[in-house]
């Protein structure tokens, strides 16, 4: 069982308090995504801002109760975004900073890179994107067709193609994008992607639920891309292709499971705090629910745990928290409305807003089927250690 | 007659959930608006104001604009729809309300062309060259589907005598079915300009007029 030393306790604690000050804000920031840019000063956003950012390129961390933190460990992650997602994730996902391209420029980038990324997140706040999935395909990524490629022997590096359902893309300054260099596996590429320079469109649309995250739609049009900025230069083909990528994944899915996780604990949270007479039947179904939130936030722990031990069966433990979670969060969130009678999504706009953003977070890092798929893989391979 | 037993679950499937809903009220609460069992109503905005009455099960009453407070708007491919809460009229609770029953079929044709959107949808998506419809996990969640249209399919059809009761648990089903559908949709369902915003909508429709009453809430 994986359990929260000190450190991560002071971090949830904290995590909680900034939490509490985005619940009044959560209405406003849905109607209105780009409100967020009026709350900067919140120590929730200075934190986000600034994490996860390594060690070696973080001067200044962010310090609570004289404790560091850099945002770079699997169960620092899971614990902060659970309580965060607790009263908010549309927040959490509309947040300026690294966030998910921090995780694969850590993973990926060299030297150079890193302290190119970092230190220009570090200059001035600004957000980033990380853009995988394509109009017609997000599950089958290994198929993407978005090229980087030059056409003229040492010309530059050009982006075209398209991506869809990507999270801050119209407000970022830059971000990562994957692309193919050429046919077959190996020729899958992460590369940071500067958005001011021409070619590079992205629209928002607008989403059901987790409306914070802005979504969008990304055309490249010969977009330049210098090829010192294609991530693992310094790595082997097969590491920096789509087995980086890979890994990437596997190190940010237990946070996307933690997401989840917040959100159905927010949803049950409403009702305890709003419904103080219950009739048995409805004691016992809030005890019930507890006890499933209970069950995956240990699953979520383990998922974050295998990331900072880098346990071989990280992908495996990772897609079984998200799995669990995502429907833990579907189910809980319209359950939570049946404590309210009838007209709670209306009457009850918070928790409607949890149900909405339930339905999102079954698609970010891969769909319940495909986290199966990958649970089924850790099994017959034996990556899982089942005690 | 557009909403016989079928009539309203076709025109759901076949013409969606605005025309849908416009002739369910048309047929069971003409000029009125229809309120569920705490005062609420979800309609579209054209029908919502053209109403002048309000009506719960077989209780009337003209429509009092001063008691009502408007919640929320929601749009759905171009149309407005209005939810709002009015004053129930006074009398007893009609134990076979026509319109939650009428709405339990106007559900299940939307959740029909729910799983017409994922055929449609999944036929011209593929994994690895083939059609995501090929794959044995997204065949088993089709099925699963049917199978849950078809059950209830026989339990709203022509004679159903269903109390206000079954009929919740019978909604609780089309929306369980319906977040099926909505996974193999992928992030496509997550969009407002798409059959997803639909089956939101059908959801608020579900908690309107069919969802259970909660314990009363004493003191503390
Ligand atoms: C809120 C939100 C934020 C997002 N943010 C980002 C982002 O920032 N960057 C980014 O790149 N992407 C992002 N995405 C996209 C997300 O990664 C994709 O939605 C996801 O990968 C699923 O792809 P899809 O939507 O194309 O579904 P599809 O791949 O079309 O899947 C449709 C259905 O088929 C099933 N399926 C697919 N393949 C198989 C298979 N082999 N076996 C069995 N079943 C299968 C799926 O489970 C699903 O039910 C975001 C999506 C959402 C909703």
């Amino acid at each position: 069982m994986t359990l929260l030393d000190e450190r991560l306790r002071t971090l949830q604690h904290t995590a909680r308090e900034w939490a509490e000050q985005l619940r009044p804000l959560a209405l406003a920031l849905e109607e209105d995504p780009d409100r967020v840019r009026d709350h900067l000063d919140l120590p929730l956003f200075s934190y986000l801002s600034r994490t996860p950012v390594p060690r070696a390129y973080q001067p200044d961390p962010i310090t609570v109760d004289g404790q560091a933190y850099y945002g770079t460990g699997g169960l620092e992650r899971v614990v902060f975004c659970e309580e965060i997602a607790a009263v908010d994730a549309g927040m959490l996902l509309a947040a300026p900073g690294p966030s998910l391209s921090g995780v694969l420029v850590s993973l990926l980038g060299d030297e150079e890179q890193q302290s190119w990324f970092y230190g220009r997140l570090m200059e001035r706040t600004s957000w980033t994107f990380l853009a995988l999935t394509e109009p017609e395909r997000g599950s089958d990524a290994a198929s993407l067709t978005t090229s980087l490629t030059s056409r003229e022997k040492d010309g530059p590096l050009l982006l075209n193609g398209a991506k869809r359902f990507i999270g801050n893309a119209a407000r970022s300054d830059v971000g990562v994008v994957f692309a193919r260099t050429r046919p077959g596996p190996l020729g899958v590429v992460a590369a940071l992607v500067e958005t001011g320079g021409p070619g590079f469109e992205a629209v928002p649309f607008e989403t059901v639920g987790l409306r914070g995250n802005q979504i969008c739609e990304v055309r490249l049009t010969d977009v330049e891309v210098p090829a010192e900025r294609v991530l693992g230069r310094h790595l082997s083909p097969t590491r920096r292709g789509l087995m980086g990528a890979v890994q990437g994944f596997n190190r940010l899915r237990p946070g996307v499971a933690a997401l989840a996780l917040g959100i159905a604990r927010g949803a049950y949270e409403y009702v305890v705090a709003h419904r103080r007479t219950l009739r048995a039947d409805e004691a016992a179904g809030l005890e019930r629910m507890a006890l499933r939130i209970e069950g995956v936030r240990r699953l979520v722990y383990r998922a974050g745990a295998a990331v900072d031990r880098d346990d071989p069966g990280l992908g495996a433990l990772a897609s079984a928290a998200k799995a669990r979670a995502a429907q833990l969060a579907e189910e809980v969130t319209l359950e939570a409305l049946e404590y309210f009678g009838p007209g709670a999504r209306l009457e009850h706009p918070l928790l409607d807003k949890f149900a909405r953003d339930a339905r999102g977070v079954e698609f970010m890092e891969g769909t319940r089927n495909i986290q199966r798929l990958n649970v089924f893989q850790g099994l017959s391979q034996g990556k899982i250690d089942r005690g | 007659m557009t909403t016989t037993h079928d009539g309203v679950r076709r025109t759901a499937r076949d013409a969606g959930l605005v025309a849908a809903l416009s002739a369910l009220q048309a047929e069971q609460a003409s000029g009125a608006l229809p309120l569920g069992p705490a005062g609420h109503a979800l309609l579209p905005e054209s029908v919502a104001a053209a109403a002048h009455g309000v009506r719960r099960g077989a209780r009337t009453a003209p429509r009092e604009r001063t008691a009502e407070t408007t919640l929320r708007t929601v749009r759905l491919y171009g149309d407005t729809l209005v939810a709002l809460r009015h004053p129930l009229p006074p009398g007893p609770e009609d134990p076979d309300d026509p319109w939650a029953l009428g709405l339990a079929r106007l559900r299940l044709g939307l959740s029909e062309a729910l799983l017409d959107s994922c055929l449609e949808h999944l036929s011209a998506r593929t994994f690895g060259g083939s059609p995501l419809l090929v794959r044995q996990l997204v065949q088993d969640s089709l099925a699963e589907a049917l199978t849950d249209h078809l059950e209830l399919g026989e339990l709203l059809g022509p004679g159903a005598g269903l109390t206000g009761g079954e009929l919740i648990a019978l909604h609780r089903a089309v929306t369980r079915t319906d977040r099926v559908l909505l996974r193999l949709l992928g992030g496509h369902g997550f969009r407002t300009d798409g059959p997803g915003q639909s089956a939101h909508v059908s959801e608020l429709l579900a908690d309107a007029y069919a969802a259970a009453p909660a314990a009363p809430e004493g003191a503390p």
